[in-house]
């Protein structure tokens, strides 16, 4: 079940400015001609107390197939889970034929997460203590499509786990037509944002 | 097992200890000649300040300190230094002429409290974190001839106070994923020590104080999962109804959605058997990591106003303000911030003490601007603000009171004594890098400690030392 997930121990900042460098570098296709297992591109999670927020940022990421998508957070506590009834009966919202992946509880000894995108679609994941809260992201692999383009919620006369009204409210903003659009679609903090006193 | 005087409390003397009877400023010197100045639930014919509270009030307010003043804390003088190898962050425990305390170099220490001099030096053979430092907040307890304090390995501690032999060691926490800590300090009363950790799965612990075995164990969250909910510091006690009080931290994951019971709470149990009796949530599910910064106070407040009614309080400081509650039904009688709320703000690190009918408070900026932090008395039945200033850096450290002076230190090194009755400045001095361990004043003698990581949490080429002050006739 943990097939292609590498977890390394925390991350140095010179690893961590190649990584998002080759992030930056992959998003704007300037690899366009290297091998596509050489690029990856970066999300963080973050936590933004202020704001109230946890978050995946971007929140949106358009990636070719084959291409390896690396986590990094930033604070304790988060994961990096698909969609998929593997994982706590949540609904299929990756494509049928590919794995599902959970990165188990990313922390300050081991905090990033790597996977790469062999097949295809539309893959939704959370971070398992932030779903409800909206910790949520979407990766389109080529082009939209597979489970994740049906109505959230279809999973419940499956009798799977219900969709939180905040991640309801995040997947409505970030679809994938707008993630193909950006290729990168950053979190609207502003839009999601609970400032104190609330 | 023996019982010292300290845990005979009478309802009198538990009143008396507390601000119901130091109380209102104008009239503490006709209490005096009542005889009716505050006694300490540390030791009833000394100064000792035994624990990190002081009494099991956690008032950080020594009642019986007479010797350091309004009239002479001007002329305090450095008389002895200590080093250590490595910074220092917990709150000495002073005990006739022994001062107890531990050090981020893996030691716990016992100095003559009078000269600074080495008695013993123990190891606890920790694990040292990235840095080479190890994690050692918690401040020690001392009770009936062993010290007990807590590390960042989440073990409890046992030692002999005469010889630094180690009696017992007890972990808490031994999930690697948590992440678990003590930087709350133990409380030991009667048979029973109380502690609390800072974990992903938090929980607030009994053990009995000869062997170190677990007697109850409260988990504050459900699970690892769920997460959060540090006790960061150390919890009060109400003897007179057996009542444990104690604060907790913020939530940390949101697995299940919904109330997160009891992370940023001020929780009250029956000491003996763990019985939750009330719990205050301000809110439930709290995203922006307000925690309970500051230990649980318990004191009797006197009205301004209504002549004879009394306040029987439990108050805490949240990072959102100062509650304070009815601490036999969980009531909220009044919340007071001072500044800008956020998790950087208001009143963190036990930065609040009680003492004469008002509650200090140092409150932080955030985000930062302006003046850096307040301190302000405030009315301890009302929650109105009696005198405020502005500190021009943060405060990151345990505040205290003894004999009409309020000291505080801040996180740019500098020692301030203050009036309590107007916040006008009587004395400073400049330490060398930030003050985080607190302090503590005891027979004649006010002591403070210097010790932070530099900001990446490496090792700094500052000197860690505790430094005791005393008037010159001293």
């Amino acid at each position: 079940m943990r097939e292609g997930i590498v977890l390394k121990k925390k991350i140095d900042r010179r690893d961590f400015v190649s990584i998002a460098g080759i992030g930056v570098l992959a998003m704007g296709n300037v690899f366009a001609g290297l091998s596509q297992s050489f690029i990856t591109s970066e999300i963080r999670i973050h936590a933004n107390r202020l704001l109230g927020l946890w978050y995946f940022d971007p929140v949106g990421l358009y990636v070719k197939p084959g291409q390896t998508v690396h986590w990094t957070s930033a604070t304790w506590g988060t994961s990096v889970t698909s969609y998929h009834p593997d994982n706590d009966n949540r609904e299929l919202r990756i494509p049928e034929s590919a794995q599902p992946f959970d990165s188990g509880l990313l922390d300050d000894d081991a905090n990033t997460f790597e996977w790469t995108f062999d097949i295809p679609g539309t893959y939704d994941y959370f971070s398992r203590n932030h779903e409800s809260i909206g910790a949520v992201g979407r990766i389109v692999v080529g082009k939209p499509g597979g489970p994740a383009e049906k109505p959230l919620g279809y999973g419940g006369r499956e009798g799977r786990a219900p969709i939180y009204p905040r991640v309801r409210e995040v997947f409505e903003l970030v679809t994938s037509k707008a993630v193909m659009e950006r290729e990168t679609f950053v979190y609207p903090t502003e839009r999601f944002q609970r400032r104190y006193p609330y | 097992m023996t019982y010292s005087n300290n845990d005979l409390l009478t309802r009198r003397t538990f009143l008396e200890r507390s601000s119901f009877a130091g109380t209102i400023v104008g009239l503490e010197p006709i209490l005096k000649l009542r005889g009716l100045v505050s006694r300490s639930a540390g030791d009833i014919n000394s100064t000792n300040w035994s624990r990190f509270g002081y009494d099991l009030c956690n008032s950080r307010f020594n009642s019986n300190e007479t010797t350091i003043g309004r009239k002479n804390v001007g002329q305090l003088n450095l008389r002895w230094t200590f080093e250590a190898d490595a910074p220092i962050q917990n709150c000495p425990a002073v005990v006739g002429n022994t001062l107890y305390f531990g050090s981020w170099d893996g030691h716990y220490y016992a100095i003559s409290a009078n000269t600074g001099q080495l008695k013993w030096k123990s190891d606890l053979l920790l694990s040292p974190l990235e840095s080479g430092f190890y994690e050692i907040r918690s401040s020690p307890a001392h009770l009936d001839g062993k010290i007990y304090f807590g590390t960042g390995s989440a073990k409890v501690h046992c030692l002999n106070a005469e010889t630094g032999e180690e009696l017992w060691q007890t972990l808490l926490d031994a999930e690697p994923l948590n992440d678990a800590q003590i930087t709350c300090s133990p409380v030991v009363y009667q048979d029973m020590v109380f502690v609390g950790t800072s974990s992903g799965n938090s929980q607030i612990a009994c053990l009995d104080a000869e062997t170190g075995k677990v007697r109850w164990q409260f988990f504050v969250v459900p699970s690892s999962k769920t997460a959060g909910g540090a006790v960061w510091t150390a919890p009060a006690i109400d003897e007179e109804h057996g009542i444990l009080y104690n604060v907790t931290g913020s939530v940390k994951g949101f697995q299940p959605a919904g109330p997160m019971l009891f992370t940023e709470s001020v929780l009250a149990h029956d000491l003996y058997t763990g019985e939750l009796l009330w719990y205050y949530q301000p809110r439930p599910a709290d995203t922006h990591d307000l925690d309970f910064g500051s230990h649980p106070m318990i004191f009797d407040a006197v009205s301004p106003l209504q002549r004879g009614a009394v306040r029987q309080c439990v108050g805490a400081g949240k990072k959102d303000g100062f509650y304070c509650f009815d601490r036999y039904t969980g009531e909220k009688y009044w919340r007071t911030m001072l500044t800008d709320t956020g998790e950087a703000g208001g009143p963190r690190m036990s930065s609040t003490a009680v003492a004469y009918n008002q509650v200090f408070m140092v409150s932080n900026a955030n985000p930062p601007k302006g003046p850096m932090s307040v301190t302000a008395a405030l009315n301890a039945y009302t929650g109105e603000i009696e005198w405020w200033v502005p500190n021009m850096v943060r405060i990151r450290a345990p505040v205290a009171v003894a004999n009409g002076v309020f000291y505080q230190g801040l996180t740019d090194g500098n020692l301030e004594a203050l009036d309590t009755r107007s916040g006008r400045q009587l004395w400073r001095y400049q330490l060398p890098s930030p003050h985080r361990g607190g302090f503590a004043i005891a027979n004649g003698i006010l002591y403070a400690s210097n010790g932070e990581l530099s900001l990446d949490g490496q090792a700094s080429t500052d000197r860690y030392s505790i430094y005791a002050f005393a008037t010159s006739g001293k």
